[in-house]
């Protein structure tokens, strides 16, 4: 559909949206933000060295928080089994209508299901985050699982992934946000609990 | 390989030996990339969300992680694109908690075959655009955003927002039309 012909008037042409907002200026921040990241990435290298000369001494607090983490996603895989109340979904992840006469396969379906249950976990860790307290030990599988999370991110929207290896990915990220869920539970108990071992629980500011 | 398009504002070169640094921590290294890419992140962040201090939070965020991470960038698609990556990330993360759980899809409406793209000549005035692009809704606005300025498919825009490729046609389509309408009233306002 061309545009109307009403743009022509006065002389002015209409406009490709992609140029207008390709040309829309680059936006500056009100204040650098360069002075706070040194200070962060200073106190993390210091963060990262210190825990490396305190590494042998946490093994022990490392059992057992990987023990309560395997502890908690039992409860993440009730909540994501308990899958057969919900509407089927498509592979386009649309709802079905009453008119449809396909039915999806068992991939979509399941694909669909992850991206839910993605989704979901990722809105509960933003929710549930605590920054203000961490450990030493969640915060190291904490940064490693995140980093496997963008990892598989990036293949997920790699236009050159094969479509076959998206079921996977996906069944990939969606365990990965269950450790962190774990994780993060794991940081709250430990928390509440009071737990005084100053070797193990950290203020990050 | 990360997606990445010609037109970004975030296609800068950044040369081998700056990484390579940075990947051995030197912090004018990191100082460097960040003075880069500042405009590029936040100006994205700015678009996608909409706040201003929300758009500063998530440069900081973004820069954080890049530089925490740097060490798995695996060097195989361009340094900017994986940096759009992780900007784009965390602002529809952001956009996610914004939302809450509110991650059901939504009903797709009917797109167009070949929807018009022109917008109002109104639209040649940047203050006035992104004014106009600042009255849509959160995701119309991101899925344009990146759609039409950084040049990502419907496939992709699909799994960043962990949506389907009907939502994001339906987003830009929606969205297309509702820009128009705003830049004409703006334009019959100024007659």
């Amino acid at each position: 559909m061309q545009p109307p012909d009403r743009y022509n008037n006065a002389g002015r042409e209409p406009v490709e949206i992609a140029d207008a907002l390709q040309r829309a200026p680059l936006e500056a921040p009100p204040q650098s933000v360069w002075p706070q990241l040194q200070v962060e990435l200073s106190r993390s290298e210091q963060h990262l060295q210190a825990r490396s000369a305190r590494r042998h001494r946490h093994w022990l607090a490392m059992a057992a928080t990987l023990l309560l983490a395997a502890a908690i996603p039992a409860f993440w895989l009730d909540q994501s089994s308990d899958t057969s109340n919900q509407q089927p979904v498509t592979a386009s992840g649309d709802q079905p209508t009453a008119t449809s006469t396909t039915t999806p396969s068992p991939d979509a379906n399941e694909l669909a299901l992850l991206r839910q249950e993605s989704a979901a976990l990722e809105a509960w860790l933003a929710t549930a985050s605590d920054d203000t307290v961490i450990s030493a030990t969640g915060d190291g599988l904490r940064e490693a699982l995140t980093g496997r999370v963008q990892y598989v991110d990036a293949l997920i929207t790699d236009p050159q992934t094969s479509p076959n290896t998206q079921l996977p990915l996906w069944r990939e990220r969606v365990l990965l946000l269950r450790r962190l869920a774990s994780i993060e539970s794991s940081e709250q108990l430990l928390a509440v609990s009071g737990d005084a071992d100053d070797s193990q629980l950290v203020m990050a500011f | 390989m990360i997606p990445v398009t010609t037109h970004s504002t975030f296609a800068i070169d950044v040369p081998n030996r700056l990484l390579a640094d940075a990947r051995n921590g030197s912090m004018p290294a990191f100082e460097r990339i960040y003075r880069l890419f500042e405009r590029p992140v936040y100006t994205l962040a700015l678009r996608l969300l909409g706040d201003r201090d929300e758009a500063q939070e998530i440069l900081h965020d973004t820069m954080l992680k890049l530089f925490q991470n740097i060490d798995s960038y695996r060097g195989d698609s361009p340094f900017w694109g994986w940096l759009r990556q992780i900007a784009a990330n965390e602002s529809l993360m952001r956009l996610r908690k914004r939302a809450r759980l509110a991650y059901v899809e939504d009903v797709p409406e009917p797109v167009e075959d070949e929807p018009s793209t022109l917008l109002p000549p109104a639209a040649a005035d940047a203050s006035r655009l992104v004014e106009a692009m600042q009255r849509l809704p959160d995701a119309t606005r991101s899925v344009l955003w990146l759609y039409h300025a950084e040049g990502y498919t419907h496939e992709e825009i699909a799994g960043l927002m962990q949506r389907s490729v009907s939502f994001s046609k339906s987003q830009v389509a929606r969205g297309t039309r509702r820009l128009r309408e705003l830049l004409e009233v703006d334009e019959h306002a100024a007659a």
